[in-house]
């Protein structure tokens, strides 16, 4: 290469640079960082997705960063990085919330305040939270699962096979609490729990397999996401199960749960309202960013009704998950309804 | 001698090395060297360390490239990049202090780089009970005992290391031989029965080129020497008109040699 | 000589423990676990190993040479998705509808791709095969994500998902192509110039370039092997989940190389045999069904895990001093 086409492909690449950067900075009102703990399903992957153009939507950039997979150390180097950058405020949904809190402190004595995302951060002092609860999600599935048995009993009781995701992950945690807490009043039934590491859909297959290779007579299975359901789905019809002969229930609301509803496989997902979490962040941005603190009470957002509450550790808008299952499949308020082609 | 000279000229020499030069960086590790190796040779590669004599056995088994000069096989140029080339033109090396495959049996090691095989409906499989009779053959050749064929190169003993390789290389032969100091890991014993394997070697014909610093060792099989020094040949001629004194004087520099 | 045969019964123990130790286990859960004993659970033991047992392959034919391929669970995880959203019938997918045999000639070709790719810069560029294949590790996973939009699919052609169900007698086919795999390469490492020249590059690169061996060629072979079998578990992986999500096969890297070192392949290189690792593959497929059939707290499930590695590093570090001892 000659040095002066080098010298015009440099002027070149400078020209873009500045463009780029004079675009990025003239459209708005400044930077929003959104730190996801990973990328490793529907829902992150979606919330994301969700998050910029609700936040680019209020008029601000916002700029994703994906904490590995799940990595609580790296996702507290990335909130150091975003406070160097002197943003508008920090959404984020921590992978764990008691290692995240002092970088949150951090970030609100800069004067940068902090939105909790999806998972919540009790144990330090946060401006907002969007939160769908987790626990919450856990009881509208163990209310679901003692309805569907009682419906094909006539009383709550059987055997279920409970396959979480990853123990690491506060959210499979919780759910597993709220279920554990409602199916505690049924003695009748029992329970064997077990883990898919990584939320990785094989392993909740080959689960599902020697399961029922074990106990053919299981009555339920309940998956913690629908993209392990999915993957279970694949086991029974490889072992020869009929739709509905094992009822299947699950959370998260994904594209591939709903798919999974219409054809039958799925008595039930109770949705994890990203769509509408996001939509949350952005009704009340403006508020949190000048220091208003809005009413509470009663708010629809997205058409989902939702509750703005104050906790000890902060305001915190509560967006209930409700369980979508043949009825209401089609209804377009869901997020899984929203997202696709 | 000048009919015998004459008689050689007519012959047309199987290595021929033509004013061959290579640095490494600032270091002249050969400078305008050229040596002939004929039919029944075998050619002393002699002189101190550092003085060329790998740099150019790795010239001519093409682990290294010359900068300058030229390399001819049987008359024919040759500019081998890479080991495996020069073996497939018939160039057999055992080094001393490179390594062995450990984990090579001692049959396999005899056939590295050039298994039999047997072929199947295309497919090629190696022909594991030739390669063993062949290696026992050779082995009893040579008065050369083992204590398995199936042990792993990596628990012999030098000695018997040596004998493995030394026996692979006769078996081989090829166009010409390259020894690179063969008898620095052996004892006593075990270097005279590798001197009567070289004999035994050239006997049939092959040509070798032997380098080592031991000249009482070499004396006692070579019929031709060079020496160099500094990477220029100081040195070269027939064994029988110098002394061991001669060669050692011209490898330190004390004196010329020239035939 | 007596003390050669010795030595060489020692030594087949030693290549062979992980199948004595599957045994005694196979035997203790059979006795203690109920359910445990009978041919269904043998038979699913079989096939679920069938992921980890063919990367395991691919990873043992990797560290005998000497190198190390830290891509194929992301390779596998790329093959999945790529299969998926080219035959699924889900909005997500493609909307090309592609059947069984032009799907998997697509993703072995990438493997070979993803192989000419890794030995290009460990052959040519001379980079550490760890930190090329980590980057590799890294990145193709992330292509997956990018094509499907970080979408799961569900519902795949069903002639994908027939090699899933398949069973010819009482045997499945993930069983019947896992053992051909395992007695091919088998077959390969021991009988075949190629195979043995793995084994040599691995224990002296130089020694092997000496002998003549195109030690460049080899390692390009071992890492475009690598890459189509990763893609084919990938392919596999994809029938057997009747479609895709975005953590497919996300962690089996790690108890592929569990099964490697369980097996007896010595991390240093040269050293190994395939049928120790099949049985570690097997050993860790029988932990995690004992796991998922027998009622207890799931968070055990992690520190048996745990407790293998250490195991496995210990039982190599103990393999190979013993075997310094034989030489």
């Amino acid at each position: 290469m000659s040095s002066r086409n080098l010298v015009r492909i440099s002027v070149l690449c400078v020209l873009l640079l500045m463009l780029s950067t004079t675009m990025i900075a003239a459209k708005n009102k400044g930077i929003i960082y959104y730190l996801a703990p990973c990328m490793h399903d529907e829902v992150q992957t979606t919330a994301a997705t969700m998050i910029k153009d609700a936040v680019e939507e209020a008029g601000y950039t916002c700029r994703v960063l994906t904490a590995g997979q799940e990595d609580a150390s790296l996702q507290l180097n990335q909130l150091d990085n975003a406070i160097s950058q002197n943003p508008k405020a920090i959404i984020v949904a921590a992978v764990d919330g008691v290692a995240i809190c002092g970088g949150v402190d951090k970030a609100r004595a800069a004067g940068i305040p902090v939105i909790a995302f999806d998972r919540t951060i009790s144990e330090t002092k946060v401006d907002f939270h969007s939160v769908a609860g987790c626990r919450l999600i856990g009881v509208n599935s163990g209310n679901e699962i003692a309805r569907l048995l009682k419906e094909r009993y006539g009383t709550v009781k059987g055997t279920i096979l409970d396959i979480m995701g990853d123990p690491s992950d506060s959210y499979t945690t919780l759910i597993e609490e709220g279920f554990r807490e409602v199916m505690a009043d049924y003695p009748d039934v029992k329970i064997d729990t077990k883990i898919a590491s990584a939320w990785e859909a094989s392993n909740a297959a080959n689960i599902a397999d020697d399961y029922l290779t074990a106990y053919p007579n299981t009555d339920l299975i309940f998956t913690h996401a629908d993209h392990l359901a999915a993957a279970v789905v694949a086991i029974l019809q490889n072992k020869g199960y009929q739709k509905g002969d094992i009822i299947l229930v699950s959370t998260a609301g994904m594209p591939t749960g709903l798919t999974l509803i219409r054809e039958g496989w799925l008595s039930c997902t109770v949705e994890q309202p990203v769509g509408a979490q996001a939509e949350g962040v952005a009704m009340f941005l403006d508020d949190i960013i000048a220091g208003k603190k809005p009413a509470l009470g009663k708010y629809t957002v997205n058409g989902i009704d939702s509750e703005l509450i104050e906790m000890p550790y902060g305001l915190e808008l509560r967006i209930s998950g409700a369980p979508i299952h043949a009825g209401n499949v089609d209804d377009p308020v869901f997020w899984g309804n929203q997202v696709g082609k | 001698m000048a009919v015998h000279l004459r008689e050689q000229e007519a012959e047309e020499p199987v290595l021929e090395v033509r004013n061959v030069s290579k640095r490494f960086g600032h270091v002249q590790a050969l400078d305008d060297v050229s040596l002939k190796v004929y039919r029944g040779d075998i050619v002393g590669l002699l002189g101190d360390n550092g003085a060329g004599k790998s740099t150019l056995i790795k010239i001519i088994a093409g682990n290294h490239q010359c900068d300058e000069g030229q390399v001819f096989l049987e008359g024919k140029r040759v500019n081998f990049s890479s080991p495996a080339e020069a073996r497939a033109a018939g160039i057999e090396t055992v080094y001393q202090q490179s390594p062995v495959c450990t984990n090579a049996t001692v049959y396999e090691n005899f056939f590295i780089g050039r298994e039999p095989v047997k072929s199947f409906l295309g497919v090629k499989t190696l022909d594991v009970p030739k390669m063993r009779d062949d290696t026992r053959k050779i082995l009893d050749d040579i008065g050369v005992s083992m204590p398995s064929i199936d042990v792993e190169m990596g628990i012999l003993s030098g000695g018997q290391r040596q004998a493995a390789l030394l026996g692979r290389f006769l078996h081989w032969g090829g166009k010409i031989a390259l020894l690179d100091e063969p008898f620095a890991a052996l004892g006593v014993a075990e270097s005279r029965n590798a001197l009567k394997m070289v004999r035994e070697v050239s006997k049939k014909g092959l040509p070798i080129i032997l380098i080592t610093h031991n000249i009482e060792y070499a004396l006692q099989v070579i019929n031709k020497f060079v020496i160099l020094r500094h990477g220029n040949v100081v040195g070269s001629g027939k064994a029988q008109d110098v002394t061991m004194q001669d060669l050692v004087a011209t490898i330190t520099g004390a004196i010329h040699l020239n035939d | 000589m007596d003390n050669s045969s010795k030595r060489k019964t020692l030594k087949w123990i030693l290549d062979n423990i992980a199948w004595f130790i599957l045994a005694v286990l196979v035997v203790v859960f059979s006795l203690t676990v109920e359910g445990f004993a009978q041919w269904p659970i043998y038979r699913n033991i079989l096939s679920h190993a069938i992921f980890i047992g063919i990367l395991a392959i691919a990873e043992a034919l990797c560290i005998i040479s000497g190198e190390m391929d830290l891509s194929v669970e992301s390779v596998m995880a790329l093959s999945a998705v790529v299969t998926a959203y080219l035959a699924g019938t889900s909005t997500d997918a493609s909307g090309l509808y592609m059947n069984g045999v032009s799907t998997l000639a697509i993703v072995l070709a990438a493997g070979v791709l993803i192989g000419l790719i890794n030995g290009f810069f460990v052959v040519k560029m001379k980079i550490n095969s760890f930190i090329v294949t980590l980057a590799g590790y890294l990145a193709f996973r992330a292509v997956g994500l990018v094509i499907t939009g970080g979408r799961g699919v569900l519902n795949i052609s069903p002639d994908i998902v027939a090699v899933a169900r398949t069973s010819i007698g009482p045997i499945p086919m993930f069983v019947i192509i896992m053992v051909a795999l395992y007695g091919g390469f088998h077959w390969m490492l021991n009988r075949t110039r190629f195979g043995k020249y793995i084994y040599y590059v691995g224990d002296s690169k130089e020694a092997a370039f000496n002998a003549g061996i195109r030690v460049d060629r080899v390692l390009y072979g071992v890492f475009i092997i690598a890459g189509v079998l990763s893609a084919l578990a990938g392919w596999l992986l994809a029938a057997r989940t009747n479609g895709c999500s975005p953590s497919l096969g996300m962690g089996l890297l790690f108890e592929a190389m569990a099964a490697v070192v369980i097996g007896g392949v010595s991390l240093q290189g040269g050293i190994g045999k395939l049928t120790g690792v099949f049985a570690g593959a097997l050993l860790l497929s029988s932990i995690s069904t004992v796991i998922a059939i027998v009622g207890m707290n799931p968070f055990y499930m992690n520190i048996i895990r745990g407790g293998l590695i250490i195991a496995a590093v210990t039982l190599d570090t103990a393999i190979r001093s013993i075997r310094a001892k034989l030489t």
